[in-house]
C-alpha cells in the first residue's frame, strides 16, 4: 500500500519528545516528575480541547517507557470507533493476556482516546476493567471535557489539563513547518490561519498543508479563505440547496448517499447540516429546535433513517415557511 | 366441516373464474398433444378462492388422480427429492394407473413458500423432477415475486385466479343453505359476502358459524401470520381503526417492516412538504416509542403503542397507499455504495494505526480536504464517491 505517513504533516511534525511540546509547561514538568520512576506510574487522564497535544503526549510517554519498541507494548483504542464496552474489554484482555511484568517492562500501556464519548454506564464498566488489569497495565485516558468523565475514574487517575495553544506559539510552529517545506507565507496569513482554527494545532496544520497544496508553495490570504469556505464539504452545500428549493426527494437521496458512503453516524450528519445552515444564514431558533429535537430522538436509540428523513422534511418545511 | 363437505366434485360446480378455468382446460389439451412450451401450470391467487378445489374438481371430471404435496412442507432440495424423487421413474407409474386407468396429476400448493435464497436448489430440483417425470403438474401460489420466482415464471403457464365477487359468494352460500335445508336472513348473507372479501373458504366457515348461533359481528377471517403483502393489502382495505389494530396485533413480527414500509411510502408519495413533515414527525415519534419498547423488552407497553400506530396507519390511508418490497433508497444505496464502504473500511484500518485519529475524525477532518492525495488509485469507487461528495 502506498500510504506514506509522511504525506500528512500532522504526522511528520508530531513531536516525539516532551521538550518539543509547545505551551504545555505544567503538563511537561508534571510528567517529568511522574516518569522519574516509571514502575510507579499511575493511570493518567489527559483533558483538553482538540489539537492541544493530548494524543501526542500519550505517544511520547509510550516512547519514553519502551523506546523504539513502543508499539509492541502499547494498545491504542478509540472509544468512538470501538463498538461498545465489551469490544474494549475483549481487546484489553487479548492485549494483556500472557504478559509477564519485568523490571524493564513493568506494565503494558493502553491509550484510550475520546474516552468522554463513552456513556456513564460504559465508563463504570471501564473502571472495573482498569482495576482488574491494573497489575499489568496502565491506562492513559484522553478526553475533551473532564466533566464528562465519571468521578470514580477521575479519582483513580493523575489528571493533566492541556491548555489551548497561544497564538504566537501556533504561528511560530506553522512558520517552522513552512520553512522546512519551502512554503512561502507571510505573518498576516499565519495569523488568519490561527483565527480560523483557534488554537487547534491539528486543524491548523491540516489547513496549512491543504493551502500549500492548493497554492503550489505560496500561501495567500485568498487561498486560506477559499479553503475555509470549504469547511462544509460540497455535499452539504448541495443538500442545503435542495432544501432551499423545497426538493425533499433529492435532499434525502443525497443525504443517504453521503451517509452510507462515509459511514458517519446520525449525530455527525446533523452537525454537518447545522454547519451548512449556519453558513447559509438559515439557522433560526426554530431550525435549531428541530435539529435538537431529532438529535435527542437519535440519542434515544431511534432509527436513524426515519429520524434523519423526518428532520429533513421538518427543516424544509420550516425554511419554506419563512420565504 | 362444510368446507370439505361442499368442496366441488365436478368442474361445473366450481364458482367463478370462468376464463381462468377455460384457459386451464385448453392448456391441458395442448399439453397432452405435446404442444406446450411450459412444463406445467402455475395458479396464482389469494387463499380460499378455489385453486385447490378447482384442481380436484378438474381431476375428478377428467379422470386424473391427484398426488398432492404442500410445497411449504418440503422446502429444501433434499426433502423434495425424498418426497417426489420416485416420480423420476416415469415408466413405473402403473401403480397409479392401476386404479381404473386414471393418470396422475401432481399438485404442489404454496410454492411461494419456497425461499429461493434459503433453499437455492429447491426450485431447480422441482423443475428437473417435473421435466423427467412427464406428469401433468399444477403448482399454486398466493403471491409471485418477479425476481424471486423468475424460474417458475419462465417455466410455467401462469393462470391467475381472482377473489370471488360478493354475488358469487352469495350464490355459493345459497346453494349450501338449500342443500342443508337451512335459511338465514339476506342481510347476514350480504354481511358474510362483504366480510369474506372474496374468500370462499372463509365465507363457508362463517355461514356454518352463523348457523351455530355465533354472531357475524364477532367473526373475522384469519388474520394471523399473514404474508407481508397480504397484511399490507388488508391494512389498506381495513374499514376502521379497530380492524387495523387487530391486524397489527396479530402480525407483530412485521412491526419493524411496517414502520419501514410506511416511511418509504410517505417519502415516495409526493405529498406537499408541510404534510410530509407532519406525517414524518408522527412516524418518528412512533419509531422512537417502538425502539424503546423493543430495546428495553417492555412488551407490556405495546398496548399503548398499537392503538397509536393503528390510528396513524388508518389516517395515512387517506393520503397514500402502501407498497411492499420497494425499499427504494435503502436498498439501492446499499448496493450502490457497497464497494465504497469496503474501500473506506480498508483505508480507515490502514490509516487509523498510522495517524492516531479516530475514524470519525478522519472522515470529518481529513478526508474531505485531502482525499486527492490519500485515496490511492486502487480504491476507484471511493475516489469517485469522494469527488462527488467533496468536489
Amino acid at each position: 500500500m502506498s500510504l506514506r505517513p509522511q504525506l500528512m504533516w500532522i504526522e511528520k511534525y508530531r513531536p516525539t519528545k516532551l521538550e518539543e511540546l509547545i505551551n504545555q509547561e505544567e503538563v511537561v514538568s508534571g510528567l517529568k516528575n511522574l516518569l522519574q520512576n516509571p514502575a510507579e506510574m499511575p493511570h493518567m487522564l489527559f483533558a483538553g480541547l482538540p489539537g492541544t497535544g493530548k494524543t501526542t503526549t500519550a505517544l511520547i510517554v509510550a516512547r519514553y517507557l519502551y523506546g523504539e519498541a513502543w508499539r509492541e507494548y502499547t494498545l491504542e483504542l478509540n472509544a468512538s470507533d470501538e463498538r461498545g464496552i465489551n469490544v474494549i474489554r475483549e481487546r484489553v484482555k487479548m492485549f494483556s493476556q500472557y504478559f509477564t511484568p519485568s523490571e524493564q517492562v513493568p506494565f503494558k500501556l493502553i491509550i484510550l482516546d475520546e474516552a468522554d464519548m463513552m456513556t456513564p454506564e460504559a465508563q463504570t464498566a471501564l473502571r472495573r476493567i482498569m482495576e482488574i488489569n491494573s497489575r499489568i497495565t496502565r491506562f492513559i485516558l484522553i478526553c475533551n471535557y473532564l466533566t464528562r468523565i465519571i468521578s470514580p475514574i477521575q479519582s483513580r487517575c493523575a489528571i493533566f489539563r492541556f491548555r489551548s495553544i497561544a497564538k504566537e506559539d501556533v504561528m511560530e510552529y506553522l512558520k517552522g513547518i513552512c520553512n522546512n517545506e519551502n512554503v512561502k507565507v507571510n505573518p498576516e496569513v499565519l495569523e488568519l490561519l490561527y483565527d480560523y482554527t483557534k488554537g487547534d494545532l491539528r486543524r491548523a496544520i491540516n489547513l496549512l498543508q491543504s493551502a500549500a497544496g492548493a497554492g503550489a508553495g505560496v500561501i495567500t490570504r485568498e487561498i486560506i479563505e477559499e479553503l475555509v469556505g470549504k469547511v462544509t464539504p460540497k455535499v452539504v452545500k448541495e443538500i442545503i440547496n435542495y432544501m432551499k428549493n423545497g426538493d425533499f426527494y433529492n435532499a434525502r437521496k443525497l443525504l443517504f448517499d453521503f451517509k452510507s458512503g462515509s459511514g458517519l453516524d446520525g449525530q455527525e450528519i446533523i452537525k454537518l447540516i447545522m454547519n451548512g445552515l449556519i453558513e447559509n444564514g438559515l439557522l433560526s431558533v426554530e431550525a435549531s429546535q428541530i435539529l435538537a429535537e431529532y438529535e435527542y430522538r437519535l440519542l434515544n436509540g431511534a432509527y436513524e433513517e426515519i429520524q434523519l428523513t423526518a428532520m429533513l422534511a421538518a427543516l424544509i418545511n420550516q425554511i419554506s415557511g419563512r420565504g | 366441516m362444510w368446507v370439505e363437505k361442499y368442496r366441488p366434485k365436478q368442474v361445473d360446480e366450481v364458482i367463478g373464474n370462468e376464463s381462468a378455468k377455460l384457459e386451464f382446460i385448453e392448456w391441458v389439451k395442448l399439453w397432452k398433444k405435446g404442444k406446450t412450451r411450459e412444463l406445467g401450470i402455475l395458479l396464482v391467487g389469494p387463499a380460499g378462492i378455489g385453486k385447490t378445489s378447482w384442481v380436484h374438481a378438474f381431476a375428478n371430471t377428467f379422470g386424473y388422480v391427484v398426488i398432492e404435496t404442500n410445497a411449504s412442507d418440503y422446502r429444501s432440495k433434499k426433502a423434495l427429492e425424498d418426497r417426489l424423487g420416485h416420480l423420476y421413474k416415469a415408466s413405473t407409474l402403473d401403480s397409479f394407473m392401476g386404479k381404473g386407468r386414471r393418470e396422475p396429476l401432481l399438485f404442489l400448493d404454496e410454492v411461494d413458500g419456497i425461499d429461493p435464497k434459503a433453499d437455492s436448489g429447491a426450485i431447480p430440483t422441482l423443475i428437473s423432477i417435473i421435466k423427467s417425470s412427464r406428469i401433468l403438474t399444477v403448482l399454486a401460489a398466493n403471491v409471485l415475486d418477479q425476481k424471486q420466482h423468475k424460474l417458475l415464471i419462465e417455466n410455467f403457464k401462469i393462470i391467475n385466479f381472482n377473489p370471488l365477487t360478493p354475488r358469487q359468494i352469495i350464490i355459493l352460500l345459497k346453494r349450501i343453505l338449500y342443500l342443508e335445508g337451512a335459511t338465514v336472513e339476506n342481510q347476514v348473507l350480504n354481511d358474510i359476502a362483504v366480510k369474506s372479501k372474496g374468500d370462499a373458504r372463509a365465507a363457508i366457515n362463517m355461514l356454518q358459524a352463523v348457523l351455530m348461533g355465533i354472531s357475524i359481528g364477532s367473526m373475522g377471517i384469519t388474520i394471523e401470520n399473514l404474508p407481508y403483502d397480504v397484511l399490507l393489502k388488508r391494512l389498506s382495505e381495513a374499514v376502521d381503526k379497530g380492524e387495523v389494530s387487530m391486524l397489527i396485533q396479530s402480525n407483530l413480527n412485521y412491526l419493524e417492516d411496517l414502520i419501514e414500509t410506511i416511511s418509504d411510502s410517505i417519502n415516495r408519495s409526493g405529498l406537499d412538504i408541510k404534510l410530509t413533515a407532519l406525517l414524518l414527525n408522527e412516524l418518528s415519534e412512533l419509531d422512537m416509542m417502538w425502539r424503546r419498547i423493543n430495546r428495553e423488552r417492555k412488551w407490556s407497553l405495546l398496548k399503548y403503542f398499537i392503538p397509536n400506530i393503528s390510528d396513524f396507519i388508518f389516517k395515512l390511508k387517506k393520503y397514500i397507499s402502501f407498497e411492499p418490497r420497494i425499499t427504494e433508497y435503502r436498498f439501492q444505496l446499499f448496493i450502490r455504495n457497497r464497494k465504497v464502504r469496503e474501500q473506506r473500511e480498508e483505508m480507515l484500518n490502514l490509516l487509523s494505526n498510522t495517524f492516531h485519529l479516530s475514524k470519525r475524525k478522519f472522515m470529518t477532518e481529513v478526508l474531505p480536504y485531502r482525499y486527492n492525495e490519500l485515496v490511492i488509485d486502487e480504491w476507484r469507487d471511493l475516489q469517485k464517491w469522494c469527488s462527488r461528495m467533496y468536489g
